[in-house]
């Protein structure tokens, strides 16, 4: 449905992207973040349904400036190793400039959100910290709650969290809720990596469609 | 009033808890009360040879740190050990008994994990679920 492209941060430096685009005028433009996994099969099938939506949806390939054109479907533990490896030389900071550069691609269907899952969930704070031109922001499970709780968003939010998730303490979660109460940050009976259907052993159907569905209505108002 | 073998259960089934999440203190707390209460009705069982029920508190804590941490750690004396969820740096390529979850978080955040810890007055520490399941282990072969 989506096609594979390229974008150009800041820069200079160019990137891949994996865009699809809606029928119709689009409502809006949504940046989905990955997972560490890269843009894979899951992460494209996340931007071809916000494009179902009506969204013109971009997923960047955040790990190019390490490993271009980075992406797997290596789940097990040579994957691991793999991501073990790329995050070595991985930079936030350069990141924020190939998020900006998704920014402005989707910027063509008008206002933009970004949302994203683990890695990409933790990208989503940040970016809503940045600003980057974004409106609106709906991270899912982004680990390293400490290393960002004290970047405050500069746009609408929320998050969401599982209770069973074995590498982000409910503690934590609970210690940004109280931090900002404004944002949605909702907690869900899962463990980590809910959302991810092409792992069935990790997904969790019915709290993943409560989610997606809190932030496809939070879009819609956002977006809109 | 419970058997002490549901009481057992019961603390089990608490650790498993904890122990499926590691990072929680409030279940961790739960199981150190729970292992506290159940050295009480270990000796309300009976057939413990002790005088009372101090005496044998006194004798079984002296028969294994593990249980006599965990009973300070329930105690909760400002001055006695503490839970606290620390930052961990690790090393290199090492990985081995991460959860995924863990690992995963830990790759976009500088090679760090959050760990839950019970941290001594004397500046030691110990992994707070595997503390608890060797306290829980220590009392059942008593």
């Amino acid at each position: 449905m989506g096609e594979r492209i390229t974008i150009a941060a800041s820069d200079g430096f160019v990137l891949n992207a994996y865009r699809t685009r809606p029928e119709g005028i689009p409502r809006g433009g949504v940046v989905v973040i990955q997972e560490v996994w890269g843009v894979n099969h899951w992460i494209s099938t996340v931007t071809d349904r916000w494009a179902k939506h009506g969204f013109l949806a971009i997923a960047p390939s955040m790990f190019d400036r390490v490993s271009f054109d980075y992406r797997s479907e290596d789940y097990g533990p040579g994957g691991m190793a793999r991501m073990g490896e790329i995050m070595k030389t991985f930079s936030q900071d350069k990141a924020l400039l190939d998020v900006e550069a998704a920014v402005k691609s989707a910027a063509e269907g008008g206002k933009v959100g970004i949302m994203g899952y683990c890695f990409g969930g933790a990208v989503s704070w940040r970016a809503a910290h940045a600003g980057l031109g974004l409106s609106a922001a709906s991270g899912y499970y982004g680990g390293g709650i400490p290393n960002y709780i004290d970047l405050a968003p500069k746009i609408p939010i929320e998050m969401h969290y599982g209770d069973k998730d074995t590498g982000i303490p409910l503690e934590q979660v609970e210690q940004l809720r109280a931090r900002y109460p404004d944002a949605g940050i909702y907690v869900y009976p899962a463990g980590h990596g809910f959302c991810n259907a092409d792992r069935p052993e990790r997904f969790d159907e019915a709290s993943c469609k409560k989610a997606s569905a809190r932030s496809l209505e939070f879009f819609r108002k956002h977006l809109a | 009033m419970l058997s002490l073998e549901q009481h057992f259960s019961y603390a089990e089934a608490a650790l498993a808890d904890a122990v499926a999440a590691p990072l929680s203190a409030r279940k961790a707390r739960l199981v150190a009360a729970l292992i506290d209460a159940l050295i009480d009705r270990c000796f309300d069982a009976g057939r413990t040879g002790a005088e009372d029920i101090l005496a044998f508190r006194t004798k079984l804590l002296d028969s294994s740190p593990a249980l006599a941490s965990v009973v300070a750690l329930a105690a909760a004396r400002p001055d006695g050990p503490q839970l606290r969820l620390d930052v961990e740096s690790l090393r290199p390529g090492v990985y081995a008994g991460l959860s995924e979850a863990q690992y995963m978080v830990s790759l976009y955040n500088g090679s760090t994990i959050p760990r839950l810890f019970v941290l001594f007055p004397d500046g030691t520490r110990q992994n707070a679920p595997d503390l608890l399941a060797g306290a829980l282990d220590a009392l059942r072969k008593r």
